[in-house]
């Protein structure tokens, strides 16, 4: 595998609880983040592992070693027309895919 | 239509496409050109209906005069899984943000499109698949491959006619064989000269 040679995001990690926002990157080449997850807020529901990001797993670069978390959104959030407001939806983000959100 | 028909046919680009069109699409004169994204959509209109027009006249006397039953058969099977609107797509200039997002967008992010209501299928794995399944585990444990490139590989890179047209471990096998030509663990010639011997031994039993 061939060292990585993008930088560590250097934003603070998330906790449980914060609200964060799917960036939304260039699709290209590959990639883990759905389409109707990107530029959605959800909330950190928890911090799963640390582990090489997919965007460069799939090449086989090593060594870029990010934090997981379990990110939880409101179904309404994700699909304007859902009928139920309890609902949630979770998905998997590394930390680079995620931003801070006020809202 | 023929490989050869199509490099004819496009080649060249506009130009040879109205100049060849009176012959083979049977059009009078050319297609308005539109800038706009809705405007390629009626341009491809108008292209889709004379592509119809092509198969209907041309191509089904083209086929015809194929020599072999066989070749003719695979040839339409191949016309079959073309997107419809191929004539129009090829070297589109005129691709918009949007279209080209559409573009980049990988087979396998499926969430969120329509789709109609599909039977649920339970079903056991055949041996192959579960063959499939460890082959690919051990070419990760002996890191030929990692777990996230055979996805890249498998349910990213083969393109929409493959990723909807193979069954999930299908996919797997195909994008281990490619993997292991790409990285030149066999050569191409190697694999095919195998499966080949592999099928006479079969078709023999």
């Amino acid at each position: 595998m061939k060292k990585s040679k993008s930088p560590e995001a250097s934003r603070a990690p998330f906790k449980v609880g914060d609200k964060v926002r799917v960036r939304d990157m260039p699709y290209m080449f590959y990639t883990r983040s759905q389409l109707y997850t990107r530029g959605a807020v959800g909330t950190i529901a928890a911090l799963t592992y640390k582990d090489l990001i997919p965007e460069e797993e799939a090449f086989n670069f090593d060594g870029h070693v990010e934090q997981y978390y379990i990110v939880r959104f409101r179904q309404k959030d994700l699909w304007p027309g859902y009928p139920f407001d309890n609902d949630t939806l979770q998905t998997e983000c590394p930390h680079r895919w995620l931003e801070p959100a006020t809202n | 239509m023929s490989s050869l028909l199509r490099y004819l046919l496009l080649s060249p680009g506009q130009d040879c496409l109205i100049l060849l069109a009176p012959t083979y699409l049977g059009l009078s004169r050319p297609q308005p050109r539109g800038d706009s994204a809705s405007g390629i959509f009626h341009r491809q209109g108008g292209l889709l209906r004379s592509y119809h027009k092509l198969s209907s006249d041309g191509f089904e006397q083209r086929i015809k005069q194929m020599p072999s039953p066989d070749l003719r058969e695979q040839l339409e099977l191949i016309r079959s899984i073309q997107p419809a609107v191929h004539v129009p797509q090829n070297w589109n200039y005129e691709n918009t943000g949007p279209m080209y997002k559409a573009y980049m967008h990988p087979p396998h992010d499926v969430g969120g499109q329509f789709d109609v209501p599909i039977y649920y299928e339970e079903k056991e794995e055949e041996q192959w698949e579960l063959d499939t399944y460890v082959t690919c585990e051990v070419l990760g444990w002996r890191g030929v491959w990692t777990a996230e490139e055979r996805r890249r590989r498998a349910d990213n890179d083969l393109g929409y006619t493959l990723y909807l047209g193979m069954p999930y471990y299908a996919r797997w096998i195909w994008a281990a064989a490619k993997m292991l030509v790409d990285k030149k663990h066999v050569s191409l010639a190697e694999l095919q000269e195998k499966i080949a011997e592999v099928k006479s031994r079969y078709e023999k039993k």
